[in-house]
């Protein structure tokens, strides 16, 4: 910077003519300023695009070539600039040689014109003025620079924000096009779903429909064989017989339960405010096995509203009394209590017996589909009602669950949220 | 009075007799194994035109899943013509599925009872059935308006 500052700072004198110079560049340092001593125009300029505060110019050093040097300087100049010349004249006046020349640079550039003889005080008055002036144009620059440095940082961000904004455009066409791409995978998904579940349906529809005809036949006519003609028939036929009826009859009860675990599964259960107590209360009187001298099935406090599907409810909740009932131990009464709980403001529905109870080993298998205790021929059932009530408890919105121990009885208990009185 | 059963499976038209008979019904029982028969029984085509032999009935039993034509097929022909259009009509099927249940009452079904392989439960139905439509039922003499 201080290298620049002098550079630019300095005075290029212009002096043919020995003597002249050195006076001069005496005269300037004296006063502090710096000066570079030049033998003519020529040099001077060349010397001038390294930097120059001002030129000072005897009048001896101008002719025709060197004004043309001048003028190219001059001419060449940035915007920002306009070199000040101070020119020593030696009767300037029009007529006297170099006079139009001088006039003619006056013209188009900051010329100070000096007539010889002077005084110093002039002269360094002239040059500290001219110096003055090369100094604001430096403002100028600086201020020129600063501004372009701006307007490129300026630019950059802008590149930079265009880049990115490129960038964030492409990004979110790739997203589109990605979401474009799930949406049809899902569309085709759900499509192959749907048929898939027609295919169940159509399938299950079957089932109910055609399987069960010809099982019909078989329990009906052994049936109508052991009412007819059970006293001509040697008892082993007539044994061979029930068995025939029986095998039908639950293999009947097997599809059936299927079925109805199927429709669980995927038909919609629509949720209403649904009245447990008198729900519960149709249950018992529904089912002769639910009442004495068969079982005590007791409502031991009043069961409050809940959000459910009644049908389905009411099949969950006849399960769950059934197997209270089924599972007591030989020759004892079966006694079920039903009863309210409350948890995490979700209404708890107990069904709670004195029956065998349930090993800790089996409670979460038993919801299990198809997952069976015991033996056929100790107790009866499908090993289907219990994933039943899970599956359609769970379609409500609800939990179920088991507390039990071996030979100290269970207690069943289902979730689901109050209807809040409303019904 | 006359009972027409629609019903392709020749067992259950056995088990049908059979408790109409343990029911006491005095009527007479009608067999249609299709539902075309039911349909060509009912306009009287060919032999079925004899009203003597073949009487128009006061009540049908219908299966739904039949060859030819099937039970929803007769039910929606019986309601579009006048003379049949409030004949009762029971529905008896293999299946409870949701969706046939719906189906045969919006194609006006007067009842919907699901088949039972037990033998006494079916004579129980029946009785319950035969008493209550020919028994306590009323039903127009004729199904067509006649201007007064």
């Amino acid at each position: 910077m201080d290298q620049r500052s002098s550079v630019d700072d300095r005075v290029i004198v212009v002096a043919p003519s020995g003597h002249d110079a050195g006076n001069t560049a005496q005269v300037l340092r004296s006063d502090g300023i710096a000066v570079q001593i030049c033998p003519d125009l020529e040099a001077a300029c060349v010397e001038a695009r390294t930097g120059a505060g001002a030129f000072l110019i005897t009048q001896e050093s101008l002719n025709t070539r060197s004004l043309k040097h001048l003028l190219i300087l001059l001419e060449e100049q940035p915007p920002w600039s306009d070199i000040p010349l101070i020119l020593l004249a030696s009767g300037y006046e029009p007529g006297a040689p170099g006079f139009a020349s001088i006039k003619a640079l006056g013209n188009s550039s900051a010329v100070t014109v000096l007539d010889r003889p002077l005084r110093v005080v002039t002269l360094l008055s002239a040059v500290k003025t001219s110096l003055h002036a090369r100094r604001r144009q430096y403002q100028v620059r600086d201020l020129l620079q600063q501004r372009e440095s701006i307007l490129a940082d300026l630019r950059d961000r802008a590149a930079t924000l265009e880049s990115s904004q490129l960038e964030l455009m492409l990004a979110k066409e790739e997203i589109a096009r990605h979401a474009s791409e799930l949406e049809q995978t899902v569309t085709e998904r759900t499509a192959k779903l749907r048929e898939t579940i027609a295919q169940l349906e159509a399938f299950s529809y079957s089932i109910s429909h055609d399987m069960r005809g010809p099982l019909r036949a078989m329990q009906q006519y052994s049936q109508i064989l052991l009412e007819d003609y059970e006293k001509r028939m040697p008892a082993e036929a007539a044994d061979y017989l029930g068995r025939i009826f029986r095998g039908a009859h639950r293999l009947d009860r097997l599809i059936q339960d299927v079925l109805t675990y199927s429709r669980a599964a995927r038909v919609a259960i629509p949720i209403a405010p649904v009245d447990v107590d008198k729900l519960v209360r149709d249950i018992i009187q529904q089912y002769p096995a639910f009442q004495p001298p068969k079982a005590q099935v007791q409502i031991v406090l009043p069961l409050p509203r809940v959000l459910g599907n009644e049908a389905s409810l009411t099949q969950c909740i006849s399960n769950l009394i059934d197997n209270a009932v089924k599972f007591s131990r030989p020759g004892e009464t079966p006694k079920v209590r039903v009863y309210p709980g409350d948890s995490n403001g979700r209404i708890q529905i107990c069904i709670e017996d004195n029956g065998i109870g349930i090993a800790p080993e089996n409670q979460e298998r038993i919801f299990n589909i198809f997952e069976r205790v015991h033996h056929d021929r100790e107790y009866e059932g499908t090993g289907i009602g219990l994933s039943i009530v899970k599956k359609t408890i769970e379609r409500m919105g609800g939990d179920v669950g088991v507390e039990s121990s071996i030979g100290r009885g269970s207690k069943f208990w289902i979730k689901l949220q109050c209807a809040n009185g409303e019904l | 009075m006359t009972i027409l059963l629609v019903e392709d499976s020749a067992d259950d038209v056995f088990f049908m007799k059979r408790a109409l008979k343990f029911a006491g019904t005095s009527a007479s029982i009608q067999v249609a194994e299709d539902g075309q028969v039911a349909i060509d029984y009912l306009s009287g085509e060919g032999a079925f035109s004899n009203r003597a032999e073949f009487p128009l009935p006061t009540l049908i039993l219908l299966d739904l899943r039949m060859p030819r034509v099937p039970g929803f097929e007769v039910l929606k022909w019986l309601r579009k013509k006048e003379a049949f259009s409030c004949l009762p009509v029971v529905i008896l099927s293999s299946s409870r599925e949701e969706s046939d249940i719906r189906k045969a009452y919006s194609l006006g079904a007067n009842s919907f009872l699901v088949k039972t392989g037990d033998s006494n439960l079916l004579v129980a139905m029946v009785k319950t059935l035969v008493e209550y439509w020919l028994k306590y039922n009323e039903t127009p003499a004729s199904c067509i308006e006649t201007p007064a």
